[in-house]
């Protein structure tokens, strides 16, 4: 497997906070979702591969070509190849939408003015005369069309998009998920995209491959139909909770029965038991692994 | 060329009109006093300058140096950001600096031209003024950059603006202060641009160090 973004023993520091990869490969030419809770380290992820938080320990291979080291000089092109959005402090809020345009073509040799406009329209980030509103003025969901804009019209080899589908509603998520898959297929696989998002479902008929992060830690990776390979969504009624409980990877109980995920290679241990078995989702498997290796304290037995 | 193509993307239409307009402005209030020069008459001048040039830039750079470097991302995500910043902040510094001899400076010169008395003595004394104008203002913006809010600014701008006057008036008494504020102008320019470019390098380095 090729990869866009190889992470090697990295280490970034925070008070109470560690995060600690010893090794993650991006694959190339696929839509990766970086999947995990809030704190779990998505962003701090995102932010150094970016190259926009620098004080980490390890390595970063770009492209399989460049080291982090050599991603901050210019004649390499590497910054000009990821194209970043980041969190509300992106732009300056005094920005209005002509300066940004203006701003991008000094700061990015690869963007287009016009597929920046025609973006702006395209988005309806704001109706009629665009180009005086301030960034200020936006409304956080308009903020990231206003972002994503700004990036699609970068001819760019890597998306790296932290929380893209937060602020949005639901029409525009789903052109979203339009506009990376477009991006992907004119990309010839040589166009990847890496975002973070807790709309995990919105998101999933994107997503290739997932990478789950809770506590600074990658708890599980893999392409999505071979995770959904990997394990199997079992639901069952009450009376069959117990002895479904030691095979279950996790399980959530309800007064009428029980619903679980198990891992395909157990499955020979609920022989017998009165359960159903199903093809999980992504939404599922992720909920699944964020509860087991969560922090956050519930009334269920896990 | 450099500077000032930064400098034009930073600085927006309606804070160039709040900034230019109200200098023509000034000019032509400056020229109308001209008949009755004296050097008290442009300590108002100064005054009104330096709080529409703080104020200004609260359109401008405001915040640039406010806890998390806010807004700094989108330059920090590429490999010319930080160069592109500090040509604006250069060409910021420059444009003041310029609109303060036209402003300050052209009635001077026009006073010297129509036969005031000492017309050496006035233009070494607007020399004075615009070296104090433009530190006080310049240092006066490395603190207001700090802040988002547009209340703060314009306090910055008030005191910035008693600064500058209360130096005005020493400066009458002392006149080496002008001198000595042509002097500090350069450190002072070299700090703000500095500040800005630092809050922006601190951005990159969130978290513990190892």
């Amino acid at each position: 497997m090729e990869s866009v973004i190889e992470v090697i023993d990295l280490k970034k520091r925070f008070k109470g906070f560690t995060l600690d990869i010893p090794e993650l490969k991006i694959p190339k030419g696929f839509a990766t979702a970086l999947i995990g809770e809030n704190g779990a380290g998505k962003t701090t992820l995102l932010n150094c591969i970016a190259g926009v938080r620098l004080n980490y320990k390890g390595h970063i291979r770009y492209f399989e070509k460049w080291q982090d080291e050599e991603r901050d000089r210019e004649e390499n092109g590497v910054r000009e190849q990821i194209g970043y959005v980041g969190s509300g402090l992106y732009f300056l809020p005094q920005w209005d939408i002509g300066q940004i345009e203006k701003l991008s073509g000094l700061l990015f040799q690869n963007f287009h003015p016009e597929r920046y406009r025609e973006l702006c329209r395209e988005l309806a980030i704001v109706s009629g005369e665009t180009s005086g509103k301030k960034v200020s003025e936006l409304s956080d969901g308009n903020r990231m069309k206003l972002m994503l804009a700004a990036v699609f019209a970068r001819d760019t080899s890597l998306l790296a998009l932290d929380e893209p589908a937060s602020p949005l509603d639901p029409v525009m998520r789903e052109r979203l998920c339009e506009m990376i898959r477009e991006y992907l297929d004119q990309g010839n696989g040589e166009r990847s995209v890496l975002f973070s998002t807790h709309n995990i479902s919105d998101m999933e008929n994107v997503t290739d491959y997932a990478v789950i992060v809770e506590q600074g830690r990658v708890a599980e990776q893999g392409f999505v139909e071979d995770l959904k390979e990997k394990y199997v969504l079992v639901k069952g009624e009450t009376s069959a909770v117990e002895a479904a409980r030691p095979a279950l990877y996790s399980i959530s109980e309800s007064r009428y029965g029980f619903e679980g995920l198990c891992l395909s290679e157990n499955l020979d241990r609920l022989a017998g038991l009165s359960v159903s078995l199903e093809r999980p989702s992504l939404f599922q498997i992720s909920v699944a692994v964020m509860k087991r290796n969560s922090q956050i304290k519930r009334g269920n037995k896990a | 060329m450099k500077l000032m193509k930064s400098y034009g993307i930073f600085c927006s239409r309606s804070a160039r009109f709040l900034f230019f307009l109200t200098a023509v402005w000034l000019l032509v209030q400056q020229d109308l006093l001209l008949a009755f020069w004296h050097r008290n008459f442009m300590l108002p001048t100064c005054g009104i300058l330096a709080v529409i040039e703080i104020s200004a830039d609260h359109w401008i750079f405001g915040g640039t140096c406010a806890k998390g470097a806010q807004g700094m991302d989108y330059l920090m995500s590429s490999a010319r950001g930080k160069r592109v910043l500090g040509y604006a902040l250069k060409g910021d510094c420059l444009m003041r600096l310029l609109m303060d001899i036209v402003v300050l400076g052209g009635g001077a010169v026009l006073a010297a031209a129509h036969g005031a008395a000492d017309p050496a003595g006035i233009l070494l004394d607007t020399a004075g003024m615009i070296a104090a104008t433009y530190g006080v203002v310049t240092l006066t913006l490395v603190i207001s950059r700090h802040w988002t809010m547009l209340g703060y600014s314009l306090s910055a701008a008030s005191a910035g603006c008693m600064t500058l006057m209360g130096l005005l008036l020493l400066q009458g008494y002392f006149p080496w202060i002008g001198l000595l504020s042509a002097v500090l102008c350069v450190p002072i320019t070299l700090l703000a641009v500095k500040r800005v470019l630092d809050r922006m390098e601190a951005g990159f380095h969130d978290g513990m160090e190892f």
